[in-house]
C-alpha cells in the first residue's frame, strides 16, 4: 500500500526548482513557468538545440537539470544516441551525471547505427509503459522535417510519453514540435574573490517556438543547490525581445499555413560525405 | 551380455574426408550459376569435362593446389607449378584457391552433420571427426549411418570418403591410406600395420626420415623399442603410436558445446516457404518454453538453426534479457532475425529440417503480481530492450554500473543491461543522490566556494588533440583551436593531475583544466606529458564539454 502512495506522489506536480512567482521577464511570461510546463508536460515533441556542436554539452547540461526535476524521476528515461553523432558530440559521462543531480539508474542509453534506427527505437519506446520519457540526441537535425515530427507527435500524445530531441544546431523550419528551445552557453559569474575561476553554469534560453504561448529569451543560472533562477539582464532582454517577437511572428504565422496542408519539404541535396 | 556391455562401452568414431572440397566447392559455385533449365546442356556437359583446378601463390610461384578427376586423369597433380601444368594440359581452367571459403564450407558441413552426433570436431583443412559413440543405431547400425551420410554427401555433391574405428587415428589413417571402411570394434591395431608411417598423422619431415631409416609402415615402427624412438625423434612419434592404438585417449574438441534442450522438426519434403519454417518455430517454441519451465530454468540465449537440403546451415542468435519461459515472446525475439534471412533462404534450396535449443539457460524469476504493476512494467522493460537489441545489435542497450578506476577514460562504465525483478525494486528504492552539502571552507580568510562540478557530462573517446598556445608552461591555455575553431580561454581552473596507474606500466601524466571561453562554453582539457621531461612538447586534448 505504501508503494501506491509512493506512485501517486510520484506523479504529482513536480517543481523546476524555482518558485513559481520568481521568474518575471518583461511581457513574455515567466521562463520558469514556461519550462515547468515543458518538462512536466506528458506528451508532444519538444526540440532543445544548441547554437554549435562546442555549445552541445551546455544543451545537454540544461535538459537534464530541466529533466532530472521531471519525468526521471517517475520512470526509466530512455536516451538514444546515435554510434556517427557520438564521435561528434561525445558520450553521456556519467560521473559528470552524478555531480549534476542526476539518478543515473534511471537512464537506460541506447546506441542507434543510423538516425533511421535511432528514431525507430524512439517510436518503439514510446509504447512501453516503463519508460518515463524518451530523449533523442539528433546529430543531423535535417531529418526532423514535419513528417518525422508528427509522427513522433501523433504517437507521443497517444501514448503519453513526451519525447525531446537534442540537436546541435538551431532549427528554422516548421515542425510538429509543441516548442522549439535554442539553449546557448552563457558567461558564468564568477564567486566573489576568485574572479579568474568558473562559477555556475549559466545558459541562455531562447523559447523560438511556442504552441501554447509567447516566445522569450532568458539567462537562466542554475544554484548551487541545483535550482534554475533567472538572471536579470536588462541590455540583453531588450535586444533579444525585439528579436524574439519578430521571429515568433514569422514561426507562428508559417505554422498557421502550414496548419490545414501538409507541404513536403523538397528532396535534400546530396551530400557526398554522408 | 558381457559382450554387449563392452560393445556399447566401446568408442566409436567417423572420420569424414572431404578428399576434393575445394573443387567440389567451386562446383557447386557453377552450378548454382547456371540456371537450371539449361542444365542438360550438350555443352555443358563438355566444358565438365574439362579439367580443372586451382592455384596459390607460394614462395613467389603460382603453385598447382587442388586437381580435379579430370585434370588427375590426364596426369596433374597437386603441388605442381602452374606453367608446367600448362604446359601439359593446355586446356586446363584453373581459378585461384579460397581457403577462406573452403573452411566455411567445411563449418557449415560440420554443423549440417551434426545431425548424426553432437560431437563434431573439425580436422583441417578437409576433415570431419564424428564421435558416434551410441549414435549408429539410430540409423540402423554403422552400415546404415555410413549409406544415409554419404547418400546425403552424393545430393549435396561433394565426395566424400568414410572410415569408422574406435579412435580418431585409426578412423583417420583407414579413411586416408586405406580406402576408408568400417573396423570392427578391436580390430584397429591389425588393420593399421600395414599402412605407412604418414598414416600416423607425422610431420611431413619426421615421416621421410622414418623412411629413410626404412621404418615404412606402422608394423616396421612397433617393432622398435620405444625408448629408442622416442630418443631419436622426440614423444610426438610415441604419442601418436598410442593414440592410433588406443593407449592414450584422444578428446574430439566438439564444435559447439552440447546444448542441454535441443527440439527438432524435420520437414517431410524440403520447404521453400518461410511461412512453414514460422510455424515450425512457434510449435518447437512452444515444445522448448515446456521443457525449460520443467526444470524451473528460463532461456537467457536462444539459437535456431535451419539446414537447407544442399547441406548449408544457417543459425540465428537472440539474447533476453531475463530469464525466458514464454513461448509467444521466444518466437518473437527470433522471428525479425528470421525474416532477415528469408530472402536468402528462399533463393538457396529449401529447407530441410530446423533446431531451436537454449545456449544459456538461467533460473526463472517466478513473479507475484502486484497491485501497483511495478512487475508489469520490469516485464515491459524487458520486452523493450529485448526488441531494441534484436535490432540495434548485441551491447547497443546499456547503462551506467560505477567503477572503482580514477582514470576518466576507464571510468565511463555502460554495461549492457540486463533485468531481474529483484535489482528492479532496488533500484526504485534507491534515492538520486543528495546534492548541496556545502564544503567547509579551508581558509576563513577568503570567501566560502562552493561545490562545483569537476567533471564534464559529455566525453569524447578518444579525446580530440587541440593546438594551443599556454601563457606559462604549466598553466592552461590563453587561446585554443578545436575542430578548426579558435577559442579564447576568459577563466580557467586547473590543474588536476591525473596519473595513469602504477600497476598498468608507464602512460604520460595527464594535467586536467577546467576551461570556460569568452561565450561561455565550458570545456574539460588536459595537457599529455610534461614540459621540460621530453624533447617534445607536451600534447593538448579536449576531453570533454560541460554543462
Amino acid at each position: 500500500m505504501s508503494r501506491l502512495d509512493d506512485r501517486t506522489s510520484l506523479r504529482a506536480p513536480f517543481s523546476t526548482g524555482v518558485p513559481a512567482g520568481m521568474g518575471r521577464a518583461g511581457g513574455a511570461g515567466a521562463p520558469p513557468e514556461m519550462l515547468r510546463r515543458d518538462f512536466e508536460s506528458e506528451s508532444g515533441v519538444h526540440i532543445v538545440s544548441s547554437g554549435d556542436v562546442s555549445g552541445f554539452g551546455a544543451v545537454s547540461g540544461f535538459f537534464l537539470v530541466c529533466m532530472t526535476k521531471a519525468a526521471a524521476r517517475r520512470r526509466r528515461t530512455l536516451w538514444i544516441s546515435g554510434r556517427a553523432g557520438r564521435g561528434e558530440l561525445g558520450g553521456l559521462y556519467q560521473e559528470g551525471l552524478s555531480q549534476l543531480g542526476v539518478d543515473v539508474a534511471r537512464l537506460i542509453s541506447v546506441t542507434a547505427n543510423g538516425a533511421g534506427d535511432g528514431l525507430w527505437a524512439a517510436e518503439k519506446a514510446l509504447e512501453m509503459a516503463a519508460v518515463g520519457a524518451v530523449v533523442a540526441e539528433i546529430y543531423d537535425p535535417d531529418i526532423l522535417d514535419l513528417t518525422v515530427t508528427r509522427r513522433l507527435a501523433l504517437r507521443s500524445h497517444r501514448l503519453k510519453v513526451p519525447v525531446y530531441l537534442l540537436c546541435p544546431a538551431p532549427i528554422s523550419w516548421s515542425t510538429a514540435a509543441q516548442r522549439h528551445w535554442c539553449v546557448r552557453p552563457a558567461r558564468s559569474r564568477p564567486y566573489a574573490g576568485y574572479s579568474g575561476l568558473l562559477g555556475d553554469p549559466v545558459w541562455s534560453v531562447a523559447l523560438t517556438k511556442n504552441r501554447e504561448g509567447r516566445c522569450g529569451r532568458w539567462l537562466l543560472g542554475l544554484s548551487q543547490s541545483g535550482e534554475l533562477f533567472e538572471i536579470s539582464d536588462e541590455r540583453a532582454s531588450e535586444r533579444s525581445k525585439k528579436a524574439c517577437s519578430q521571429k515568433e511572428h514569422l514561426m507562428n504565422k508559417s505554422e498557421l499555413n502550414n496548419a490545414a496542408v501538409i507541404p513536403f519539404r523538397a528532396r535534400r541535396e546530396f551530400r557526398p560525405h554522408e | 551380455m558381457n559382450e554387449r556391455m563392452t560393445h556399447c562401452d566401446r568408442r566409436r568414431v567417423l572420420y569424414l574426408w572431404l578428399f576434393s572440397l575445394s573443387m567440389d566447392r567451386l562446383a557447386r559455385e557453377r552450378s548454382r550459376m547456371v540456371t537450371p533449365e539449361a542444365d542438360s546442356d550438350e555443352g555443358n556437359a563438355a566444358i565438365d569435362r574439362e579439367p580443372r583446378g586451382t592455384f596459390a601463390k607460394r614462395g613467389g610461384a603460382l603453385v598447382l593446389d587442388a586437381v580435379d578427376q579430370a585434370g588427375q586423369e590426364a596426369g596433374l597433380v597437386p603441388g605442381l607449378t602452374l606453367a608446367e601444368a600448362r604446359m601439359q594440359v593446355p586446356h586446363l581452367r584453373v581459378t585461384p584457391s579460397d581457403p577462406a571459403a573452403d573452411n566455411r564450407l567445411l563449418l557449415s558441413l560440420a554443423r549440417a552433420v551434426d545431425r548424426y552426433t553432437p560431437f563434431v570436431g573439425i580436422d583441417q583443412p578437409n576433415g570431419l571427426f564424428l564421435d558416434i559413440t551410441g549414435c549408429a543405431h539410430l540409423f540402423g547400425g554403422e552400415d546404415g549411418l555410413v549409406d544415409d551420410l554419404r547418400s546425403r554427401f552424393a545430393r549435396w555433391r561433394l565426395n566424400v570418403r568414410t572410415g569408422i574405428a574406435d579412435n580418431p587415428g585409426t578412423a583417420w589413417a583407414i579413411t586416408r591410406h586405406a580406402g576408408g571402411g568400417i573396423v570392427p570394434p578391436g580390430d584397429g591395431a591389425r588393420r593399421l600395420a600395414p599402412l605407412p608411417v604418414e598414416a600416423l598423422r607425422l610431420p611431413e619431415e619426421m615421416a621421410a626420415a622414418l623412411s629413410r631409416l626404412g621404418l615404412k609402415s606402422v608394423g616396421h615402427l612397433r617393432q622398435q623399442s620405444r625408448a629408442a624412438l622416442t630418443r631419436r625423434f622426440g614423444s610426438r612419434l610415441t604419442q601418436r603410436l598410442d593414440q592410433a592404438e588406443g593407449r592414450e585417449g584422444e578428446p574430439i574438441e566438439p564444435l559447439s558445446p552440447s546444448p542441454l534442450l535441443v527440439v527438432e522438426h524435420r520437414f517431410a519434403e524440403p520447404l521453400a516457404e518461410m511461412e512453414g519454417v514460422f510455424v515450425a518455430l512457434e510449435e518447437l517454441a512452444k515444445e522448448l518454453a515446456g521443457r525449460v519451465r520443467e526444470r524451473g530454468r528460463g532461456a537467457r540465449r536462444l539459437a535456431f538453426r535451419l539446414l537447407q537440403a544442399d547441406g548449408m546451415v544457417h543459425d540465428v542468435w537472440a539474447g533476453a534479457s531475463e530469464s525466458l519461459a514464454d513461448p509467444a515472446r521466444m518466437a518473437a525475439l527470433l522471428r525479425p532475425r528470421l525474416e532477415r534471412l528469408s530472402s536468402r533462404v528462399e533463393r538457396d534450396s529449401g529447407i530441410d529440417s530446423v533446431r531451436l535449443w537454449a545456449v544459456e539457460t538461467a533460473l526463472l524469476n517466478p513473479r507475484q503480481i502486484r497491485l501497483d504493476g511495478e512487475d508489469e512494467m520490469s516485464a515491459d522493460l524487458a520486452r523493450l530492450i529485448d526488441t531494441l537489441t534484436a535490432r540495434l545489435g548485441a551491447g547497443s542497450v546499456r547503462e551506467a554500473v560505477r567503477t572503482d578506476t580514477h582514470q576518466p577514460a576507464q571510468s565511463v562504465a555502460w554495461r549492457p543491461i540486463e533485468v531481474a525483478p529483484q535489482q528492479e525494486a532496488r533500484k526504485a528504492r534507491r534515492r538520486a543522490p543528495g546534492d548541496g552539502e556545502a564544503v567547509s571552507p579551508t581558509r576563513p580568510e577568503l570567501p566560502f566556494l562552493p561545490r562545483v562540478a569537476t567533471r564534464p557530462i559529455r566525453l569524447f573517446d578518444p579525446p580530440e588533440r587541440v593546438e594551443t598556445l599556454a601563457s606559462v608552461p604549466d598553466g592552461p591555455p590563453i587561446r585554443f583551436v578545436w575542430r578548426r575553431i579558435f577559442y579564447h580561454v576568459r577563466a580557467a581552473e586547473g590543474p588536476e593531475r591525473i596519473a595513469p596507474s602504477w600497476w598498468e606500466g608507464d602512460g604520460e601524466t595527464c594535467d586536467y583544466f577546467r576551461v570556460e571561453d569568452q561565450a561561455g562554453r565550458r570545456f574539460w582539457m588536459f595537457r599529455q606529458g610534461l614540459y621540460g621531461a621530453n624533447e617534445e612538447a607536451p600534447r593538448w586534448f579536449v576531453h570533454g564539454l560541460f554543462a
